[in-house]
């Protein structure tokens, strides 16, 4: 077997040589020390690869397991409750409604509807769920979208990024006296003009600022008479403008 | 089964295995709030077809496939391909990382690696896994997994070299 060889099969397992190729190590001092480095390697690997796992990652898979993991597929049992039967009204009756009657281009109302369409994925998870991020979390999405917070956001229950239309975004779940309201926080001004949309379950108002969007959607149903709850969302939906700041995206 | 054994097998792999899924998608994702959603879908999917794990032994690879299956999906429903992770989400939450500086380079040069250079290397590294297992998991011919394995350590090695390179630099 020729140095080439060996090396070969070194880079390729360094940790399980054939015979074969330890007989060559004893004889060739240059694949020894490269089987020494390539060993060292696979040592360093080994603490790079072991980032961090997040606290009470578990607890928080068996949480959203005991909310809604609990019917096998298998199961001739069809999943109930309203999640389900809210995905399907969804599905079949996306209307979006432009409240104002504004001057918005073509592509506006469809991140708005994208964005209703997105609106199941959270609900599964925060319905009944509470405490489930933190402070750091938060600024750990928000980090991905090139923001920091300039304050208080409020009694946020969960936190992720999202990619939505191709748009990668923040999206928050508060629960506010009861009352849900979901912030989606996109790292471009995306909208002309401030923007009113509602399907049969939610509705919700996205408006920009200098290179960011905001968008708050709160549930149609259990609220308020039609005007406050307008009122309500465009004051939130300012204040989420000012409680962020965005650094210049380098998008290279 | 009963409804009590199968909530305890599931807890089970929960708490065993969430930790080295984790790992694993953060290091498919570039991302860590991307890998936790992902470990959360896995385990969710494992939930429904529980009863298709025959013996622990195999849990974790089983695990393993479900995810890598969930990750493919994830690129299926956003229509992005892998080269769009290796360039735009490498992670920014640094404060989470082991800080010596060999670590923090070698991390940096894994996160220069594609995808499919780094995903082998993570399994051996790892896990341990042979050639073979690896060839197994990712249903490729087992030369083409040597090869992958042998061009992560040249480009790493290349990597680390540049990087001691600028540092002599800056000392000098
Ligand atoms: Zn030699
Ligand atoms: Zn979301």
């Amino acid at each position: 077997m020729n140095c080439l060889e060996v090396r070969q099969l070194i880079l390729a397992d360094p940790a399980r040589l054939p015979q074969e190729a330890r007989l060559h190590l004893q004889q060739c001092q240059r694949c020894y020390g490269f089987a020494e480095e390539m060993n060292q390697l696979n040592q360093d690997l080994t603490q790079a690869f072991r980032v961090p796992v997040p606290e009470e990652l578990s607890s928080r898979i068996l949480l959203r397991h005991a909310l809604e993991g609990d019917q096998p597929e298998s199961s001739p049992v069809k999943r109930r409750g309203w999640m389900m039967a809210l995905a399907a009204s969804l599905i079949v009756s996306l209307s979006i409604s432009l409240w104002l009657n504004l001057n918005v281009t073509e592509d506006k109302p469809l991140l708005a509807e994208a964005i209703l369409g997105h609106m199941p994925h959270e609900a599964a998870i925060v319905e009944q769920a509470h405490n489930l991020t933190h402070d750091k979390r938060i600024d750990q999405v928000l980090a991905q979208i090139n923001a920091t917070r300039q304050g208080d956001l409020g009694p946020v229950v969960y936190a992720t990024v999202c990619i939505i239309d191709g748009m990668e975004m923040a999206h928050l779940a508060i629960e506010e006296e009861g009352v849900h309201y979901t912030v989606m926080l996109i790292p471009t001004a995306a909208f002309s003009a401030p923007t009113w949309f509602e399907n049969d379950r939610w509705q919700g108002v996205a408006a920009s600022g200098a290179g960011s969007t905001v968008a708050i959607l709160t549930d149609v149903q259990r609220q308020r008479p039609p005007a406050e709850t307008r009122q309500k969302l465009s004051d939130m939906a300012e204040s989420y403008q000012r409680l962020l700041g965005y650094n210049a995206a380098s998008a290279s | 089964m009963s409804d009590q054994s199968r909530q305890r097998r599931y807890q089970n792999l929960v708490e065993g295995y969430s930790g080295w899924l984790y790992r694993y998608a953060y290091w498919i994702t570039g991302d860590a709030t991307t890998a936790e959603d992902l470990v959360q879908e896995t385990f969710l999917r494992a939930w429904r077809f529980l009863d298709g794990l025959q013996e622990e032994s195999a849990a974790k690879s089983w695990l393993t496939t479900i995810l890598r299956r969930e990750n493919a999906r994830r690129f299926e429903r956003k229509q992005l391909d892998y080269s769009d992770v290796e360039l735009d989400t490498v992670p920014t939450d640094n404060q989470t990382f082991d800080a010596r500086p060999e670590v923090l380079a070698l991390r940096n040069a894994l996160q220069h690696l594609p995808v499919k250079y780094r995903e082998p290397l993570l399994l051996q590294v790892i896990d341990g896994y042979t050639l073979d297992e690896i060839a197994e998991q990712f249903d490729l011919p087992r030369n083409t997994v040597a090869t992958r394995l042998h061009r992560a350590r040249q480009k790493l090695r290349k990597h680390l070299e540049g990087e001691e390179l600028l540092i002599a630099d800056e000392l000098s």
